[in-house]
């Protein structure tokens, strides 16, 4: 479990389990594309997927 | 001095029933490889220029890779190559799975068929003994019930079957080979190459084990491979756990998942479908390929009153979660499951055909098939009942499906009109799940694979190297790693700069036999839909420029030594690659650089880039 101040964004969150910025990853949050200056609030739903061969690497 | 590759290329003419072996030598495979350079090879040398691909001089190549049957994840893989009867132009396409292994290990580095059998046979190729045999008893059976029939007769459940479904039979040009009953090659209509020969399958039983001149290399990569399957966090632990079902979350969140005729980046419910779901509701076990341990390849089951689906077809890919799912708007994973199923029993392209069908679907909502006498109610997208409809009426070209075997564009050009505006094609091979206008690596690739739309064609350094040296593309080894895993098989202590010039010499070959067959530089773009914006989503402010894709293709062509205007190989590329030009009869395909090369400058680019991958 990590705690997070009201208002924080999702890098804060990914930070504070270890997943610094270098990481690539697609990030949703309430079924959305969000980066990782989106701002959380309580209830947010957020997931954070690892790129795959044929998934969001190298965009246009 | 052991080594991966044993110089036999095994020949087979059913014409005639004339089975013999090739030696080519160590320096044609040390040149070639496997892959696309030797199938290449073969179709420019012995396939008379403007021979129809269902005409018995159509040459079926199976070409094994280097690593192709050592004990190493991601050297299960083989390619199939011929004429395409779908493109008319370079045909080929790569499988996983155990088949080509087993080939390898019965000591064949290749098969080249070619002619036509009176009736229908299967070959039977026990190490070094080949028989052709009656296959009358099979014709017309799904692939399910072949594998078991020739397992009975030949006494051994070990035996690995390669074969048609009652596609390939009729001829559909999108038809795929079937191996191990869930691995297909399944790209470019190879099903109806061997169709056209009236061969039912290829059964192969290998008792030796591939050499390999340095043990150490590939050892400890095969142990790094599977220490990092079990940790989590690493690509090949995500491979085994999800599957690449996973691109169907990730792409939808990006706005570029295919959706109804590569319109809509976006679809509602498309979750339903995704990797999570599938592992809750019906995917029995993650099952592997010929010594991998990453084990990526879903096998499915479903057994409820309205759908049975056995695992011995494996699960759907996610080019078959979209082809036939969220391309024709279906989310019903278990239509999906058992479309898959389908294809694979009945021997059907997934891409291909979930792509002309889809495109029929917005022929048919946009009112374009009223004037054709066809049922716009049987092609509605979202109706899971109009694929599974559809994939059957084409395997057996029942109805319409006469008119969706010929695939998407040939369809088009038939009923007419502006039809072929909405075909998403590149070259008549209906474009695979990734969209060009979100991903760098397809908009690089598309609009200059010799094959056409198809994600894995090797028109790129990356997929090239592993084409040619038999690796598969999802292991996470970087270009020094399987240059390295290559020297460990062969012994050949290759160089970098040489593993460059010989996936060059495939990819030139390649463009020499589709400049023989009439493409020309018009043919390396993409189709209309992929310059219009996706209709929903985070894309959809977005345009792919045709001037964009013009401006890459030419500055691809000076990259291989192709003149930039029309991709013609120039003679010094053709002299530096080893090329003859009057052997293979291209001296009208090439052009003269028009400044000389400096002396010693190489006349392609030589890209030593290891980024691409990573490695222990």
């Amino acid at each position: 479990m990590v705690s997070i101040e009201l208002g924080a964004t999702v890098g804060d969150l990914l930070e504070a389990h270890g997943i610094e910025a270098s990481v690539r990853v697609t990030l949703g949050v309430n079924n959305q594309l969000a980066t990782r200056e989106t701002q959380l609030k309580d209830g947010d739903n957020l997931e954070v997927l690892a790129p795959m061969s044929g998934g969001s690497r190298n965009r246009v | 001095m052991p080594t991966s590759v044993q110089n036999q290329i095994l020949r087979v003419n059913l014409s005639n029933g004339r089975i013999w072996t090739e030696n080519p030598g160590v320096s044609f495979f040390r040149s070639h490889l496997g892959g696309r350079n030797v199938i290449a090879h073969y179709l420019l040398t012995e396939i008379p220029k403007g021979s129809d691909a269902l005409d018995p001089v159509n040459r079926l190549v199976f070409a094994m890779g280097p690593v192709t049957g050592i004990a190493l994840p991601g050297a299960g893989r083989h390619s199939v190559g011929a004429k395409s009867p779908l493109t008319g132009l370079f045909g080929e396409s790569e499988a996983g799975g155990y088949w080509g292994s087993e080939l390898k290990q019965a000591g064949w580095d290749g098969l080249v068929i070619e002619g036509k059998a009176e009736t229908p046979v299967y070959l039977w190729i026990k190490d070094q003994v080949v028989e052709i045999r009656d296959a009358r008893h099979l014709w017309g059976q799904v692939t399910g019930p072949v594998e078991a029939r020739l397992r009975e007769e030949l006494g051994d459940t070990q035996v690995r079957v390669a074969q048609i479904g009652p596609a390939g039979e009729n001829l559909v040009r999108y038809a795929c080979i079937v191996n191990d009953l869930n691995e297909v090659a399944g790209r470019t209509g190879l099903g109806a190459v061997m169709g056209s020969k009236n061969l039912k399958a290829i059964a192969v039983r290998g008792s030796h084990r591939v050499e390999v001149s340095d043990t150490l290399p590939i050892k400890t990569t095969a142990r790094w491979v599977a220490r990092e399957t079990l940790g989590e966090g690493g690509p090949h632990h995500r491979l085994h756990t999800w599957g690449t079902g996973a691109m169907v979350r990730s792409k939808q969140l990006e706005g570029h998942l295919i959706v109804r005729n590569f319109r809509d980046g976006q679809l509602d419910h498309a979750t339903d479908i995704d990797a999570i779901t599938m592992q809750n509701k019906v995917v029995d076990h993650m099952d592997r390929c010929f010594a991998c341990s990453v084990r990526c390849k879903k096998r499915v089951k479903i057994d409820t009153e309205q759908v049975k689906v056995e695992p011995k077809y494996g699960g759907p890919e996610y080019e078959t979660l979209a082809a036939i799912g969220t391309n024709t708007g279906v989310t019903d994973i278990m239509a999906v499951c058992k479309g898959n199923e389908m294809l694979n029993y009945l021997g059907l392209d997934s891409i291909s055909a979930g792509a002309t069908i889809a495109w029929a679907m917005e022929m048919a909502e946009t009112g374009r098939f009223a004037s054709q006498g066809i049922d716009e109610e049987s092609l509605r997208f979202g109706s899971a009942r109009s694929v599974l409809d559809m994939i059957e009426k084409i395997a057996y070209r029942e109805g319409v499906g006469d008119l969706l075997a010929e695939g998407s564009l040939r369809a088009a050009r038939i009923i007419g009109g502006d039809a072929e505006n909405y075909v998403v094609h590149v070259k008549g091979l209906e474009v695979a799940m990734h969209d060009p206008r979100a991903m760098k690596d397809m908009r690089d690739n598309y609009p200059v694979t010799p094959t056409g739309g198809d994600h894995t064609g090797a028109g790129l350094k990356r997929t090239s190297v592993r084409n040619t040296v038999g690796l598969c593309q999802f292991l996470q080894y970087n270009d020094a790693k399987a240059l390295e895993l290559l020297n460990a098989a062969t012994g050949w202590n290759m160089t970098p700069e040489e593993l460059h010039e010989t996936f060059e010499r495939g990819l030139t070959l390649a463009r020499l036999f589709n400049l023989r067959e009439g493409m020309t530089a018009d043919d390396d773009r993409l189709p209309d839909r992929l310059h219009e914006p996706i209709r929903m989503g985070p894309l959809s402010n977005h345009i792919l420029s045709r001037s964009e894709i013009r401006d890459y293709v030419s500055g691809y062509y000076e990259e291989h030594g192709w003149d930039k205007e029309h991709g013609r190989p120039y003679t010094d590329t053709l002299a530096h690659l080893n090329i003859d030009i009057d052997e293979h009869d291209v001296a009208n395909l090439t052009s003269e650089r028009p400044e000389p090369l400096v002396v010693g400058a190489l006349p392609y680019t030589l890209s030593l880039d290891d980024s691409n991958g990573h490695e222990e």
